[in-house]
């Protein structure tokens, strides 16, 4: 039998626990109710007849719901109850909290598995950004990097395009004539080899291409750091040098370098006329010891003027936000007026920006470069890693979510809206987010230290960029991001979820769109690319122990190499061809 | 029927036109707005009371509550001086739309035009 007084109590009490209807809403709902059903009923209807037809009318509760919270806020800011609602709000974000963390504790193998996953992936990605933004950070640190170009010689015919990153000593002062707008040019030529350096009793290598001649105006195209009395003429006479503060510290200990004199090789004496900042590791050249380049050739300078003998690095710097392509259009007439028309038809030259080298390296280059395709695929791998943890954690949040169903049905039955229970799973999938950021953070720091050591690279505080407070920013957005995106569908599948279908369980449903249907494709893409990696990585390692490990027909622990540097040493290198016959530990081949 | 969307547009000037002429209930508002629309007028009435209670919050009507026999009290919309002058400034506007459409389909707009374009 319908009772209608029953109906409408029971239609009423939907409203009572959502916050976007008070209860003289409510009241105003039910008289209005009231007055259609009195009025159909006048017209003849039953009571559960004229009862149905008036609901129908008012619409879904749902519809109801979404009006009434386009007014919400304009409504408690009409009845000062603003502040009220933000409290209210932020206990209720306390609430879910507290929730949250009861439920980590409670599933402690849970909770471990699913945060050190995130978090393993958010170092993985966080120690790829540092990498990527290493490479990316090369030669940045001079004050107008932007305004710095590279001059490169490409040779080339139709078969081929060689690109030459050296040029020859007339391109320099020719240019400087040229083209008035180079606001300074500087040549640059690095001695291949390890040069021996003598002060007293002090006697010390250079590596490999540490020991550089430069034009005096180095200290204008570039940030160096210089000290002494004068940078236009540190470098002007022969035999003059200026040391980095790390090499002056090993020749020279605690004494002050400046005018001081160091023997090179045994035969030249340089005199020290400055001092350089260290060369940091993002530089795409390093040198521990600028030598003036009237040095070069024994004193006389770079007397080659052929215009094909390539052993300059050639660099200009342009006036600020001067558009280099302007000064490429007038190379062609360069060429023209200063090449012999055989070498011309094979050469063309080029500017590059000083800050594009290390990525984009040209044949002849002094030191090993990166590569942008290498950046990338860095990129891609992270961000590959990060989608695997994040798939796990959807994975694991959905899987968890269904054993909450009753908790989630209570907390409908008394009144919960969807968004309400949207928020509280967001709120947890960000918190577990902050927490694994947290971890990720700091593993990240524990490994880098190992990561720089393998890839024999140093990276600074400053190539990150922004500061500490930028940095926690991002991590802090960039967490708050990841727990939203991978939050959003667990939150959505449980909102949306009926509280009779929560409390009797998801049932053994799979069909499309379902939520065991995505985590089926979550898991296989999840496999698919932890596979793909697992490959990658078994080859590259393979590769490289090959490297490492095979035999190449010598004992390389067996085997010295002894530079034979100055005259003198050169002398002795037949007695030391002697001694093959003599003491038993020099028993093996001599080769100069 | 008509259409939801021309409904949307039309509630705010119909809402104050039907209070124009006194203080009305919700039930009053929607039954006067169906006789005078035969019928054709089917909006859900969940979009009703929130735009009653937004022009209650901007301050083109004002409500009061009034005991009833039976069930709760019945909350009474009327018009304030602010409300008139919105609903003459919506009256305006639909009088405007109105001529527009009527020179557009009583055949007279075209001799607009020409005339129009002759004298430009």
């Amino acid at each position: 039998m319908f009772d209608l007084e029953k109906a409408i109590a029971t239609w009423r009490h939907q409203f009572i626990y959502n916050r976007l209807f008070d209860n003289r809403d409510v009241d105003e709902l039910e008289r209005h109710v009231r007055d259609h059903v009195e009025f159909l009923i006048g017209r003849g209807s039953s009571e559960e007849d004229a009862f149905r037809h008036t609901i129908d009318e008012l619409g879904e509760y749902s519809e109801t719901e979404s009006e009434y919270r386009k007014v919400f806020w304009s409504k408690l800011r009409y009845q000062n109850h603003v502040t009220e609602e933000v409290f209210w709000n932020l206990s209720m974000l306390k609430n879910y909290l507290k929730v949250t963390v009861r439920t980590l504790a409670r599933n402690r193998t849970y909770s471990i598995i699913n945060i050190a996953g995130l978090a393993v992936g958010i170092a993985c990605c966080l120690l790829t950004f540092l990498i990527v933004r290493h490479e990316m950070s090369y030669d940045r640190y001079h004050e107008r990097a932007d305004d710095i170009y590279r001059l490169n010689v490409n040779w080339q015919s139709p078969e081929f395009v060689f690109e030459n990153a050296i040029t020859s000593a007339p391109f320099a002062p020719a240019f400087e004539e040229a083209f008035p707008a180079i606001g300074a040019i500087t040549r640059i030529t690095a001695s291949g080899e390890k040069v021996l350096l003598r002060n007293g009793d002090t006697r010390l290598y250079t590596d490999n291409n540490r020991f550089v001649y430069a034009d005096p105006s180095i200290f204008e195209v570039f940030s160096l750091g210089f000290e002494g009395a004068d940078s236009a003429t540190a470098l002007a006479a022969p035999y003059t040098m200026v040391l980095t503060r790390s090499m002056a510290k090993n020749i020279f200990g605690d004494q002050s370098p400046m005018g001081q004199t160091v023997r090179v090789d045994d035969t030249y004496d340089y005199e020290v006329t400055g001092l350089i900042d260290d060369v940091p590791d993002n530089s795409h050249v390093h040198f521990d010891i600028l030598v003036s380049m009237a040095s070069f050739n024994g004193g006389s300078g770079p007397t080659n003027q052929s215009w094909d003998n390539n052993p300059y690095f050639t660099y200009l710097l342009l006036p600020q936000h001067y558009d280099h392509t302007l000064l490429e259009a007038q190379f062609s007439d360069f060429l023209e007026r200063n090449i012999e028309e055989d070498n011309r038809e094979w050469m063309s030259i080029l500017l590059q920006p000083l800050t594009e080298i290390h990525l984009n390296p040209k044949g002849n280059d002094l030191e090993p470069s990166g590569s942008e395709t290498y950046v990338t695929i860095l990129w891609i791998i992270a961000l590959a890693i990060l989608t695997i943890a994040c798939f796990n954690f959807v994975n694991l949040a959905t899987a968890r979510s269904m054993t909450r169903s009753k908790e989630i049905s209570m907390r409908k039955v008394v009144g919960a809206a969807r968004s309400q229970i949207r928020v509280q799973f967001l709120t947890e999938s960000v918190l577990i987010s902050f927490l694994a950021t947290l971890l990720g953070s700091m593993l990240t720091i524990a490994v880098l230290p190992v990561v720089e050591s393998m890839l024999n690279i140093t990276i600074t505080p400053g190539e990150i960029g922004g500061g500490l407070g930028v940095v926690i920013l991002s991590l802090v957005s960039g967490s708050m991001i990841l727990g939203i995106v991978a939050g959003l569908y667990p939150a959505f599948i449980m909102a949306r979820m009926s509280p009779l279908r929560l409390v009797k369980g998801p049932g053994k449903s799979s069909s499309r769109g379902s939520p065991k249907s995505l985590r089926s494709v979550l898991v296989v893409l999840q496999f698919a690319v932890s596979v793909i990696l697992i490959i990658a990585t078994v080859v590259v390692f393979r590769q490289i122990n090959f490297m490492t490990s095979t035999d190449l027909g010598l004992n390389t622990s067996q085997v010295i190499a002894i530079p034979l540097r100055s005259v003198s040493t050169r002398a002795s290198a037949p007695v030391m061809k002697d001694e093959r016959a003599g003491p038993q530990t020099l028993d093996n081949e001599v080769m100069e | 029927m008509l259409s939801k969307r021309l409904i949307g547009a039309a509630l705010r000037p119909l809402i104050l036109s039907l209070l124009a002429d006194g203080p009305k209930y919700g039930f009053q508002i929607t039954y006067s707005a169906k006789i005078l629309a035969d019928n054709q007028v089917n909006w859900s009435n969940s979009k009703l009371y929130p735009l009653l209670h937004k022009l209650e919050h901007e301050g083109l009507v004002e409500a009061f509550w009034r005991p009833s026999k039976s069930g709760p009290d019945r909350k009474y919309y009327q018009l304030t001086s602010d409300g008139f002058g919105a609903l003459e400034t919506e009256k305006s506007e639909w009088r405007e739309v109105q001529r527009i459409f009527s020179l557009l389909w009583d055949g007279s707009a075209d001799s607009i035009l020409v005339d129009h374009l002759a004298k430009s």
